[in-house]
């Protein structure tokens, strides 16, 4: 009871005590609140900021790894050029497979065509299949078309070519039967320079002729390589002996 | 006067709500209000004045950064003080001055000090200034703030048991300081 009465007495006395703080607390408050504020704006910016240079670096890395693949794609390019050879079997691939869908439209198309005679077909059908039909025949005949332009394309090509290869093997055989005839023997060194001399005329003619910048004809010209067809022709003409090359020569003298 | 006392809940509600939303001369209102009262608190805890007022200052920026939290539920003041008490204690846990002896429960015999509650304020805050922290610290939230031994371990984070020691020594420290204080101010022995 007495402690009770003692801890309520103390309760008392303390509940009423007031002590006034000194009068710069509330700026001092204040300056905390503005403080904590700008501190949490600070952080605010910081984290914005390492979100910044995250990003940066994760483009830069991007950056770096596309111009990576560009460095590598040029040297793929060069070392494998597209050739008159590839376009031509690109091109016959292309054909193949549009030769292996013909059946299915001539099975369609005869299907297409039965249509008509029948009687219980509705009229909406015939309508529709017939224009099926119309288009399908369009297709086909586009087709043909294309297939012989690009068959009597690649044949003038192919021709054109090889005439311009047999004339100058022609006529680099026929100066080495006459170096041949004149000092008796012909040397390596005269024979690579008849080639490369042959080389270039073919590929300055190719260029001329095309009246289209043949990146291939360029690029053998700078390399000075000479080319494997040209050459082998060449070597097969030496290899069939004089009595060709000399009716040859005579051919084109007369 | 009914109405009075309406109109003054609706006031401090207003208050409340404006100082929620950052306005200072709400804030400014409810430090006036009840910072007198809070450094009090404070001061009972913490001997040096001026350390209780920088812990004041402190409990009100928590105060007013987490407005937001209190939920209207029971009475504003309650809620401050609570904040202020947890204030004390972190900043005399920070100085390392408040320990603990862990004991097991005892029958501590209450110690009657009525002679102490005829002391005036100061008089008995000196008394409870000279106790150690740990004792004072048990000592004001139950005796003075009225806060239940579980409710003191939980705070303190010490068992029910210790809080009742440090209770029980606590008041018996204060009824020696206080006989030898009556002892020297009336000469006798």
């Amino acid at each position: 009871m007495a402690l009770n009465n003692f801890e309520e007495q103390i309760k008392e006395k303390f509940s009423s005590r007031m002590i006034e703080p000194s009068e710069n607390a509330w700026e001092l408050l204040e300056k905390k609140m503005v403080q904590k504020k700008t501190n949490r704006f600070n952080y605010r910016y910081l984290y914005g900021a390492v979100a910044a240079v995250f990003i940066g670096i994760m483009v830069m890395l991007n950056f770096i790894n596309t111009d990576v693949k560009n460095d590598n794609e040029p040297s793929v390019v060069e070392s494998n050029p597209p050739t008159i050879e590839d376009s031509v079997t690109e091109k016959y691939k292309e054909q193949e497979i549009d030769f292996s869908k013909e059946p299915v439209l001539t099975q369609v198309e005869e299907t297409e065509k039965e249509a008509p005679k029948k009687e219980d077909v509705l009229i909406k059908d015939n309508i529709i299949q017939n224009q099926e039909v119309v288009e399908i025949d369009n297709d086909k005949t586009l087709l043909m078309n294309t297939k012989k332009e690009t068959l009597e394309s690649l044949a003038s090509v192919e021709q054109k070519k090889d005439s311009l290869i047999d004339k100058k093997v022609i006529e680099v055989l026929a100066s080495i039967s006459e170096l041949n005839e004149q000092n008796g023997a012909v040397t390596d060194a005269e024979i690579n320079a008849l080639l490369d001399k042959a080389q270039k005329e073919i590929n300055a003619q190719r260029i001329l002729k095309n009246n289209k910048v043949d990146a291939t004809a360029l690029l053998l010209d700078v390399e000075g390589e000479i080319d494997r067809s040209f050459r082998d022709k060449v070597f097969e003409a030496i290899k069939n002996g004089y009595s060709k090359v000399k009716t040859a020569v005579a051919e084109r003298n007369h | 006067m009914l109405l009075k006392v309406v109109q003054l809940y609706k006031n401090e509600t207003d208050l409340i709500k404006k100082a929620t939303k950052n306005n200072r001369e709400a804030q400014h209102y409810l430090f006036v209000t009840y910072s007198p009262k809070m450094l009090s608190i404070c001061r009972q805890y913490i001997n040096d004045i001026h350390y209780a007022e920088d812990v004041m200052i402190s409990g009100f920026s928590k105060v007013f950064t987490h407005l937001k939290s209190f939920k209207f539920e029971g009475s504003f003041e309650g809620w401050i003080r609570k904040i202020m008490v947890r204030e004390c204690i972190s900043f005399l846990r920070t100085r390392k001055k408040m320990t603990f002896i862990e004991e097991s429960p005892q029958n501590y015999k209450e110690i009657a000090i009525d002679a102490v509650a005829s002391l005036e304020v100061d008089e008995i805050q000196q008394l409870i200034d000279e106790l150690p922290e740990g004792y004072r610290t048990v000592f004001v939230m139950q005796a003075i703030e009225g806060y239940s031994h579980k409710e003191i371990a939980e705070f303190l984070q010490i068992s029910e048991g210790t809080s009742k020691s440090q209770l029980f020594k606590a008041r018996k420290m204060l009824k020696e300081n206080f006989l030898k204080r009556n002892t020297q101010r009336n000469g006798t022995k």
